[in-house]
């Protein structure tokens, strides 16, 4: 990487030799730079391995393992010390796994039409609009499963007062945008010769939609699903609010229960004394560390699987030599396959034998075609109705409240008087800090993972690991980010320290999106580049990156929006009350997610209404970034050949 | 048109002026407030994080910046230097002094120190007490009154009464329906200090029983929020639940308080005039480093704090003033400030 | 629905020429096709010749309504195919274009495997069983003439295969599900002289059965391998005649500078 050694033979070669290997010092910076920025998030994944694994050193010195993976009952205190970890488990399955059954088919088939089906001017409103639903507090989100369908679950299905259906619900709309946007742009990034070719082989749109685009955008999807499940994963104001606080060995969805990461931000933000149950609490956020390390290397498998599309065996692979766990997954993935097709093809025999096979004619695809873009259109209007749905409950609490004093006023403790003035500053100056220390390492990692980097194991593992940090309960960064910037880099509980822990958490998604934008422009602009002596920054720079800019927008629209309505992770950083905003980055600040989550735990009425109020203006503040964001997007898609 | 020489130049000038805005703005960086007055740090409790706010804003002494996090977390931030006012709802432990490596047998039973921990002198102020008021749905009318006795039934898993009328002293009166509690989960101060009054031997090796909470068996349903504690009971005929006083005041329709008697029949009910016979009432707490000095700011706002003015504010955020518990308090503590 | 009916009972009869009459093309105020009228011949090997944005590629994408799917674009005259005018407004393109296929310039193939590729459209068109797939994949990849050298790598990733593999890929493609008439967008341009050879050799052979309508940018190639020939400027047709005699006796002034490279 730091360019080849010039020896004695070079460098005489080199003497007034117009194509010597110079050294481009420019060059070798800017690749130094990135390098450094995808080291930068390796370094906090290692600080947060860190932080669970010495946290629960203690617990695991003293709990034996096995009980702790294969117990059936948490009551981690210290007298009853029952460390049985599967009900934090069941209920995280079935919270996550219900979210991601819903949000999965509903996401894609959304983003299908968005990408295939739908206009450019409808596209161009409907994107941003769902988008907007990523950003909403999750706390929103927590009281909206509690008040609205939990009582629905509750009336006519029996179920218990808090239960584990309103929050899948609930993070099933939650984790929506993300899958439908990152899908959605990878679609649209497949070059439309693909599309083309198809129509030219007589397919309908739908089949081409179907069975050319799909597969090919299927890595996108792959990574949105992943990106959905871990936010899933993560989420625990929802869980806390609407499913419960008391671990339960269930998958009906009916019941209460606690999620692993409902857990985990029960020890850092509760007031457990230190001891069992708090590294309990490590040991939990290490156990489901390691899952979503599980599942993303399972993914990136079925992602090449699919890519390369083998259905038929090759002969030639017998010669050769390929890695074990390789040909492990592949055996496992061609039985996989030829299971599902082995059982279709039974259940067509069946079928064939009581109903005579029917022909496929040009009818028949064309209502397969209605169908399904009615279908999938329908998606569409459904998670619109919800997005209408949660901003009618906001507005309808929150919108009478807003006058100028309200947005000039401090919080003050009389109701009255109270106002987010200095919350708003706290928040756009966070936001503003976040995105500038978000994008450069951001993009800077991915393009040094994709652009720069030898595709090797180390590299693959790096992906994994940021990958990983999307599945790290915000709770954990509030806790990483206190003891390293406040504490050990004794920066405080500034908007330093708040913007620089809120970048780690943004990191993940802008890091997966823009690899996913780069991986979608076609190596041939590449290799024009290079043809014409560009080097290699320069490629990047003048050819990649801005092809590659609208998924990359579409990444920092959904992290930011995620940041500024989080109030865990700078829970123990921000404060709940000043009289002015902050005048320089060492300053404390006040945030708008967590003045609201402050006032809704108050018990006068009158501090809801405001609470109300503040989250239609961080609606507002978010529906402006992403205008901003969004306008920068289409601009840069309208460029884009094709 | 030679618009690529344009947007150079422009892209320069942009970042000419970002990079001045962020030195301005970084520049806060080194040296302090310019404005003069004294800033001071406050954080702990979420319990007594109101009540902080309150005090911050009207006391015209320094700049105080008031954050929550919970009582081991003011502790811990205070005996690290970080802050310099810890809110705790409940007493400093041996645990506070351990996590930051000093040794816990420093720390008294009344939450007080022998000794400094890295330097810092954990000194405990009693600013104001907290009633937990104990509440069931209004449609309950049998359990409008129990006892410690009653309350351990309900709450612990030492022979456990499963409906209303296994309760000792309610088989007459109370239907045979299921008990569905909704609480405070484990996480919560209110939760520790509920157990602490009606579990003899809490948090000891000998505890007489666990609560039913750890009993795991879908009748205590805990929640983080108490104003979704107040809902659950409010929406649930068998509920019965308890939370910090002001949640109860400011919904007095929505639920139903129940008197409390340690004894056998000494039955109190939860209010600011009752205060001073109510079994469940608990100190909140700050700490400092060590006691201020007289003209050291903190030691203004401690007298602000404990004086007529700040104590006036009490009632307003729905706690109880300490003349209401005790006048002895607001004197003696004023006395050590002087 | 009727016509689509029609169009299934006229594809029978649609074994003939193409007649072009007086078609027009419009990119909204770009008239790229002016009144272009002509006969395909049945069978036979015609060339679209004439220099960069004349309109050839454009009248191409006309005969099986590719333009459709590009915004914007107006086309009016008609395109008679035996008894039915493709250009009509109740003509479905779908069925058409399994009748009427076409190779692009640059080689596309899905990013699936070899097999998947060619069996594509098959399946689309509604054949499931699995011996009668490889039996077209077989032979459709024998009359691309390019079994011999991926035939026992048929799950293979089809991106893995060379320029001018995947064009004769694109080509079996295109043969999988048998047209009658297969246009090809400057099947070349991106291949390398021996890849060429061999397609010229392929069409060659392809004209005994289908109608092979050709857009190139190379005379000789248009000289080597076409019947017919067609020489278009500016979206007009300029000369249309027997490749023999348009390339050496051409009757326009025009056609004779394009020929002698005076311009284009």
């Amino acid at each position: 990487m730091f360019g080849k050694k010039i020896g004695k033979k070079t460098k005489l070669a080199n003497e007034g030799n117009p194509f010597s290997l110079k050294f481009n010092p420019k060059e070798k910076l800017i690749v130094v730079l990135l390098f450094i920025s995808a080291s930068i998030a390796i370094f906090f994944s290692a600080a947060i391995i860190y932080t669970l694994v010495s946290g629960s050193f203690d617990f695991f010195l003293q709990v034996d393992i096995i009980e702790f993976l294969t117990g059936t009952v948490w009551v981690p205190t210290e007298q009853l010390r029952e460390f049985g970890i599967l009900p934090l488990l069941s209920g995280t399955l079935l919270i996550a796994g219900g979210a991601l059954l819903i949000s999965v088919p509903l996401g894609i088939a959304a983003a299908l039409f968005l990408s295939e089906f739908a206009g450019n001017r409808l596209r161009s409103i409907v994107k941003p609009v769902i988008e907007i639903l990523a950003g909403i507090p999750s706390i929103v989100y927590g009281f909206f499963a509690l008040m609205f369908i939990s009582p629905i679950f509750r009336d006519n299905f029996g179920a218990s007062y808090f239960n584990a259906a309103s929050a899948i619900i609930a993070v099933a709309i939650m984790i929506l945008p993300i899958i439908i946007s990152i899908s959605d742009d990878a679609m649209k990034a497949v070059p439309n010769n693909l599309r083309e070719t198809s129509l030219a082989l007589g397919a309908t749109k739908w089949e081409t939609s179907t069975k050319v685009v799909m597969p090919a955008a299927s890595s996108g999807i792959v990574a949105s699903i992943l990106l959905g499940l871990a936010r899933a994963l993560g989420e625990t104001m929802v869980v806390v609010l609407a499913a419960g606080s008391i671990a339960k060995l269930t998958f009906n969805p009916l019941d209460e229960t606690m999620t692993m990461s409902a857990y985990i931000a029960k020890v850092a933000t509760g007031d457990i004394p230190p001891g069992l149950a708090v590294s309990a609490g490590f040991a939990v956020g290490l156990t489901l560390f390691l899952i979503t390390y599980f599942i993303n290397t399972v993914a990136s498998r079925v992602v090449i699987q699919i890519k390369t599309g083998t259905t038929v065996k090759s002969k030639k692979d017998k010669g050769k030599r390929s890695n074990i766990i390789k040909r492990i997954f592949s055996k496992i993935w061609d039985i996989f396959t030829k299971s599902i097709s082995f059982i279709r093809e039974k259940i067509n025999k069946i079928r064939f034998k009581i109903f005579k096979p029917k022909p496929i004619t040009l009818n028949r695809r064309y209502w397969k075609q209605r169908i399904g873009v009615t279908l999938i259109g329908g998606s569409i209007v459904f998670a619109a109705i919800f997005l209408v749905l949660l901003l009618g409950y906001v507005l309808s609490e929150g919108v009478s409240g807003i006058d100028a004093n309200f947005l000039t006023n401090y919080p003050s403790w009389r109701p009255e008087k109270a106002g987010i003035g200095p919350v708003i500053m706290g928040s756009i100056y966070l936001m503003g800090l976040t995105l500038a220390f978000t994008a450069p390492l951001g993009i800077g990692a991915a393009v040094y993972l994709n652009e720069f980097a030898k595709d090797t194991k180390y590299t693959r593992f790096l992906r994994r690991i940021i990958q990983n940090l999307a599945g790290v309960p915000s709770i954990v960064f509030g806790l990483m980010g206190l003891t390293i910037f406040v504490t050990l880099f004794n920066f405080g509980p500034s908007l330093l320290s708040g913007s620089l822990i809120l970048t780690i958490m943004a990191l993940p998604i802008v890091v997966v999106a823009t690899e996913e934008a780069l991986k979608s422009v076609p190596d041939s602009f590449r290799e024009a580049a290079r043809g014409v002596g560009s080097t290699r920054w320069q490629v990047v720079r003048h050819h990649v990156l801005p092809n590659a800019a609208p998924g990359i927008m579409t990444g920092l629209i959904l992290s930011l929006s995620r940041a500024i309505g989080e109030t865990a992770p700078i829970l123990f950083i921000v404060s709940f009350f000043a009289k002015a905003a902050p005048t320089s980055i060492s300053d404390s600040f006040m945030a708008l997610p967590a003045q609201i989550f402050y006032w809704t735990t108050q018990p006068k009425e009158e501090f809801h209404e405001l609470a109300a109020s503040t989250i239609v203006i961080l609606l507002v503040i978010l529906l402006a970034m992403n205008a901003i964001a969004i306008i920068i997007r289409q601009r840069a898609q309208a460029k884009r050949d094709w | 048109m030679n618009w690529g020489r344009n947007i150079k130049l422009n892209k320069k000038l942009v970042l000419i002026v970002a990079i001045t805005l962020t030195a301005v703005f970084l520049s806060g960086c080194v040296g302090e407030d310019s404005s003069g007055t004294p800033k001071l740090t406050q954080t702990g409790s979420s319990t007594v994080l109101p009540l902080a706010i309150a005090w911050a804003e009207e006391f015209d002494g320094a700049t105080i910046s008031v954050s929550g996090g919970g009582s081991s977390h003011g502790l811990n931030f205070l005996l690290t230097g970080q802050a310099d006012l810890g809110d705790a709802s409940r007493l400093m432990k041996s645990s506070d002094y351990e996590k930051v490596g000093c040794n816990g047998d420093l720390v008294n039973d009344d939450g007080t120190a022998s000794a400094a921990c890295n330097g810092i002198m954990p000194t405990k102020w009693v600013v104001a007490y907290d009633m937990l008021a104990v509440v069931i749905n209004p449609s309950n009318t049998w359990a409008t009154q129990l006892n410690y006795t009653q309350l351990y039934e309900i709450f612990t898993d030492d022979n456990p009464a499963v409906y209303w009328d296994e309760v000792s002293g309610l088989s007459e009166t109370a239907p045979h329906s299921e008990i569905e509690i909704y609480a405070p989960d484990e996480a919560s101060g209110t939760y520790d200090y509920f157990f602490e009054e009606i579990i003899p031997n809490w948090g000891k090796d000998d505890q007489q029983a666990n609560t039913r909470l750890e009993m795991a068996d879908s009748i205590y349903h805990p929640s983080a929020d108490d104003n979704v504690i107040l809902s659950a009971i409010k929406e649930n005929t068998n509920a019965i639940g308890f939370f910090g006083f002001a949640y109860y005041k400011e919904n007095p329709t929505a639920v139903s308080p129940v008197e409390i008697a340690e004894g056998d029949d000494d039955f109190q009910e939860a209010s600011l005039a009752n205060v001073a016979n109510y079994p469940m009432a608990r100190p909140l707490h700050i700490y400092t480093n060590g006691v201020p000095a007289s003209g050291n700011v903190i030691n203004d706002y401690l007298n602000y704090i404990l004086g007529q003015e700040g104590q006036d504010l009490v009632p307003e955020v729905g706690y109880v003033r300490l003349s209401l518990v005790d006048e002895n308090l607001i004197t003696t503590q004023l006395a050590k400030l002087e | 629905m009727q016509k689509k009916e029609k169009i299934k009972e006229a594809q029978d009869k649609t074994r003939g020429n193409i007649k072009i009459e007086n078609v027009n093309v419009h990119y909204g105020d770009n008239h790229a096709i002016k009144n272009v009228s002509m006969e395909i011949k049945h069978k036979h090997v015609t060339a679209f010749i004439g220099p960069s944005g004349c309109g050839k590629s454009t009248l191409l994408r006309t005969l099986n309504r590719m333009n459709d799917e590009i915004v914007g674009c107006r086309t009016t005259g008609s395109v008679y195919w035996g008894y039915i005018n493709i250009l009509e407004k109740g003509i479905d393109a779908v069925p058409l274009r399994r009748k009427v296929g076409m190779v692009f310039q640059k080689p596309n193939p899905f990013p699936k495997s070899i097999f998947d590729n060619i069996a594509y459209a098959p399946r689309i068109h509604g054949i499931k069983e699995k011996k009668k797939l490889e039996k077209i994949v077989e032979k459709s990849l024998e009359d691309a003439a390019l079994y011999d050298e991926v035939g026992d790598r048929l799950g293979d990733s089809a991106m893995s295969l060379s320029g001018g593999q995947q064009q004769r890929l694109c080509i079996a493609r295109t043969l999988a599900i048998e047209p009658e008439v297969i246009l090809m967008d400057e099947p070349c341009s991106a291949l390398d002289p021996i890849a060429t050879a061999k397609i010229e050799d392929l069409i060659n052979e392809l004209k005994k059965k289908y109608t092979v309508i050709i857009v190139t940018h190379n005379m000789q190639q248009a000289a080597r391998v076409s019947d017919y020939t067609g020489f278009f400027y500016l979206g007009e047709l300029i000369e249309y005649d027997k490749t023999k005699k348009l390339f050496e006796n051409p009757k326009e002034e025009l056609t004779e500078n394009y020929m002698t490279g005076r311009f284009g």
